[in-house]
């Protein structure tokens, strides 16, 4: 970034905007003074003042330059595109407009000659860069009563060239034309100036008797009293113009601004999020501190330090639920009309946009709580069912073998003493699924994950699986150079169970289930597969989510836990699990593992192991 | 001191259901049998009846299952199985590394029960002075400790020094539990208690040697979050 000063006071000011626009861009900035033949030699106060300002850079961290060149804006595009500057900073114009056309603008010249450098024009007082507004340029009061005067000395020339061949009333005419155009730039006092003047000019130099403020007609009074009235009029009418352009423009400026702050609200849900967008808005249009205050549950609102801010609450239906305060630049005059209005709209929105986060806050609790209960009736219907099955034959069968009056034979008493043994194991691994289920969803359960083979838990899965899988052929098939994998075994084991019991009741009694390992570059896949019936259309999520019985499972065995336990434990380790339908029938499931890089295989154990019978492979 | 009676099984446990069962079971094997309800009176009766082995309930209300099995290691050599619950397994880590034999989880079979009760009494017999057996046997697997040879079948198996090492570990623990701690002490040293990736690959070596399906072993059984058995018949 680099930026040029020039001589006129409020280099400092510049200097110091500057350095904070290098800061919010973290750039890297320069400050150059460029002398060129085509300006007038410095004074004493005005080099002083540079100095100074140059001094300023460079404690505030800019390499500082002083540059010549034939012309201001070649010396600058020279050294900005000998450093890599991407932008160009000049404070604004503060003299008046014919000078540029006499001496150039470095405003034209620099735009043009930029390039791909952006240039920056920037007041002093505001640390923001933006390109200038075009500002009316209203000249003081005593140039616009002098201008007035020469338009006059104007018209009056012309007039002395007319004369003679024109008629009197049009020589009033070309008066008019001069208090019209002094009525429209300069505004009433100068035109009621101009009209005066021309009034006694005309009459000066063109009402006989020539050359003396005598009146020969009185006709002539009407004359001067129309011109002046006219000179008024259009003044009046001109001043009226302008400022309606003006209040229209600010009113357009206005609804911008709440247009974009409507716009940033729009997707807000979260209060405190809206309470900075508000914040910042406010701010930024009312150039001082602002706060947006939010009332609690109970309705309280915090104290704020900001005094002398003009506030205005928050409502919301009758219940007020916050407030806004700002204390604007010039806090000592009290707030415009327009400006009380803007406020007040943009408290509007905010109340507006605090309603919707509100509202959506409650919408997702509810959904929630929704949820909750749906689990909480399903985890009950569960529990009733489910678990009083088993017991309700446990009990059954340990009643009949306790009743002596029954006549059981040998086969029967066998019978019944097997079913309380199945029925407490299938008691049991309901109970398991649901303190699995409740632990993990409690989080209670931490990971214990070291480096573990895969080969090793799917055997033990497959022997505690072993009676549940019967006689059933079960194909196994693991690469060997399958990595380790870091995961908890315990949990990943019991994975591997469920999806083994899982194809087990879905594919019948004898249903060969296939079991296989791939690794890819960031995982490794584990794949449970059987030949059953597969997976119902649409249904490949829905299975893992809790109590989810599928239509196809006829009075399935166990809770519905058993896969949401799986992706429960999958997801803990930062895995995925998926299922689907096999082509030639039946379901695949896949559990895939991140895998990182194992530690070094271990070495052969020291030197002193001598040499055995035993050699090494 | 047994001598020559039944041996004496002590019970640690605080349910009375599963005193009922296990006293049936045992009583039934033909074992003798006597309880404690709590940590404090069963290390009395460990000290006074001297039993062949006891079973300890890790969920006593009194003391945990480490507690116990500290206490009692340092004035006697029992063997010591720990009854535990599914979720326990720092639980029973602990107790098996201060001194514990083996383990079983509820809810668990007779079988298993009398099963691991009578490696932990041939243990205990070879601690007291019963000669090593010069070869192991198991299955198809033989173990010439004098020789330092494996054979599976009629064929030789060329094992590393460390893989060696590790299968006679597990040898001198045959049929029971020994934790990847205790396994990581005894091959490789005190110094790689929790290099568990050691034991993977080397027992995974092992059983890709000795097992005619080393993704279904017979014989070399992990116990995930414990450690490793060598598992007997």
């Amino acid at each position: 970034m680099l930026l040029c000063l020039r001589p006129h006071r409020g280099s400092e000011l510049l200097v110091r905007a500057a350095y904070h626009m290098a800061e919010r861009l973290r750039a890297e900035w320069f400050v150059a003074y460029v002398e060129c033949p085509a300006q007038r030699p410095l004074g004493g106060a005005e080099r002083e003042a540079l100095v100074s300002a140059l001094n300023l850079a460079e404690r505030l961290g800019a390499q500082t330059a002083v540059l010549s060149g034939d012309s201001v804006s070649d010396a600058l595009v020279a050294f900005a595109n000998a450093r890599l500057v991407s932008r160009i900073v000049v404070g604004k114009p503060a003299h008046a407009r014919w000078r540029d056309r006499l001496r150039g603008s470095l405003l034209d010249d620099l735009v043009r000659r930029s390039g791909d450098i952006d240039v920056y024009f920037i007041s002093g007082e505001r640390a923001e860069a933006s390109r200038p507004a075009p500002r009316p340029v209203r000249p003081s009061m005593a140039r616009s009563h002098l201008e007035a005067a020469g338009v006059v000395v104007l018209a009056t020339a012309l007039c002395r060239v007319l004369f003679g061949r024109f008629d009197n009333a049009n020589l009033i005419m070309v008066y008019l034309l001069g208090v019209a155009f002094v009525a429209t730039r300069y505004g009433r006092g100068p035109s009621a100036v101009a009209a005066l003047l021309s009034v006694a000019a005309f009459d000066f130099f063109f009402v006989p008797p020539h050359l003396t403020f005598a009146v020969a007609d009185t006709q002539y009074a009407v004359t001067f009293a129309v011109m002046l009235v006219v000179g008024l009029l259009i003044s009046t009418l001109a001043v009226q113009v302008r400022e309606q352009a003006e209040a229209t423009s600010q009113r357009e400026r206005r609804t911008q601004v709440l247009y974009a702050l409507s716009r940033e609200l729009a997707g807000l849900r979260a209060p405190d999020q809206v309470a900075d967008v508000v914040c910042r808005h406010l701010a930024e249009l009312f150039r001082g501190p602002a706060v947006v205050l939010l009332a609690n549950r109970n309705g309280e609102m915090p104290r704020s330090d900001l005094a002398d801010a003009m506030v205005v609450p928050l409502r919301s239906g009758d219940t007020t639920i916050g407030a806004v305060g700002v204390k604007p630049a010039d806090h000592l005059r009290p707030l415009a009309p327009e400006q009380v209005d803007l406020l007040e709209t943009i408290a509007h929105q905010a109340a507006a946009a605090l309603e919707r986060a509100r509202l959506a806050a409650e919408g997702e609790e509810a959904r929630m709580a929704m949820e909750r209960e749906r689990l909480r009736s399903a985890l009950l219907s569960s529990v009733s069912h489910d678990l009083r099955t088993p017991l309700a034959a446990i009990e059954g069968a340990a009643s009949t073998l306790l009743d002596e009056s029954a006549a059981l034979e040998r086969e029967t008493r066998r019978d019944l003493l097997e079913t309380i043994h199945e029925e407490a194991q299938r008691l049991h691994r309901r109970v398991r699924d649901l303190l699995d289920m409740t632990r993990l969803e409690s989080g209670s359960v931490t990971l214990d994950v070291e480096w573990q083979s895969l080969e090793e838990i799917v055997g033990s899965a497959l022997n505690r699986a072993g009676r549940v899988l019967g006689e059933r052929g079960v194909s196994i098939d693991l690469p060997p150079s399958l990595p380790l994998v870091p995961c908890d075994a315990v949990l990943l084991e019991q994975v591997l169970v469920n999806l083994l019991e899982n194809a087990s009741k879905y594919s019948g009694p004898g249903g060969p289930i296939e079991v296989m390992a791939r690794e890819a570059p960031r995982e490794v896949v584990l794949t449970v597969a059987d030949h059953g019936p597969g997976i119902a259309a649409g249904e490949e999520e829905h299975i893992f989510e809790k109590f989810y019985r599928s239509s196809s499972s006829r009075g399935a065995d166990g809770v519905g836990l058993g896969l949401a336990i799986c992706r429960a434990i999958v997801t803990a380790h930062g895995g995925r699990i998926w299922a689907l339908n096999r082509e030639g029938g039946g379901a695949a499931f896949h559990v895939s593992l991140p895998r990182r890089d194992p530690p070094s295989p271990p070495t052969e154990p020291s030197p002193d192991e001598t040499h055995r019978a035993g050699t090494s492979a | 001191m047994s001598t020559g009676l039944e041996p004496l099984v002590l019970l640690v446990e605080d349910e009375s259901p599963m005193r009922r069962f296990l006293r049936a079971a045992l009583v039934g094997h033909g074992y003798r049998f006597v309880e404690a309800e709590t940590g404090a009176s069963g290390l009395t009766e460990a000290a006074t009846r001297n039993p062949d082995v006891i079973l300890l309930d890790l969920g006593l209300p009194d003391m945990d299952g480490l507690h116990f099995t500290q206490r009692l290691r340092e004035w006697a050599r029992t063997p010591v199985i720990v009854i535990s619950a599914r979720g326990q397994e720092r639980d029973k880590i602990a107790a098996l590394d201060a001194g514990a034999d083996d383990y079983l989880t509820k809810p668990f079979s007779v079988p298993e029960l009398l099963a691991r009760i009578r490696v932990a009494q041939r243990h205990r017999e070879a601690v007291l002075g019963a000669p090593e057996e010069p070869v192991f046997s198991l299955g198809e697997i033989r173990v010439d400790l004098e020789r330092r040879q494996v054979f599976v079948g009629a064929d030789e198996v060329h094992l590393t020094p460390t893989e060696y090492r590790l299968l006679t570990a597990l040898v001198r623990h045959a049929g029971k539990v020994i934790t990847h701690r205790q396994l990581l002490k005894d091959v490789w040293g005190a110094a790689y208690a929790t290099q568990t990736h050691y034991l993977r690959v080397y027992m995974g070596q092992l059983r890709h040697k000795l097992e005619a399906d080393p993704a279904r072993p017979r014989y070399l059984v992990t116990e995930p979050g414990v450690g490793y058995r060598l598992r007997l018949g």
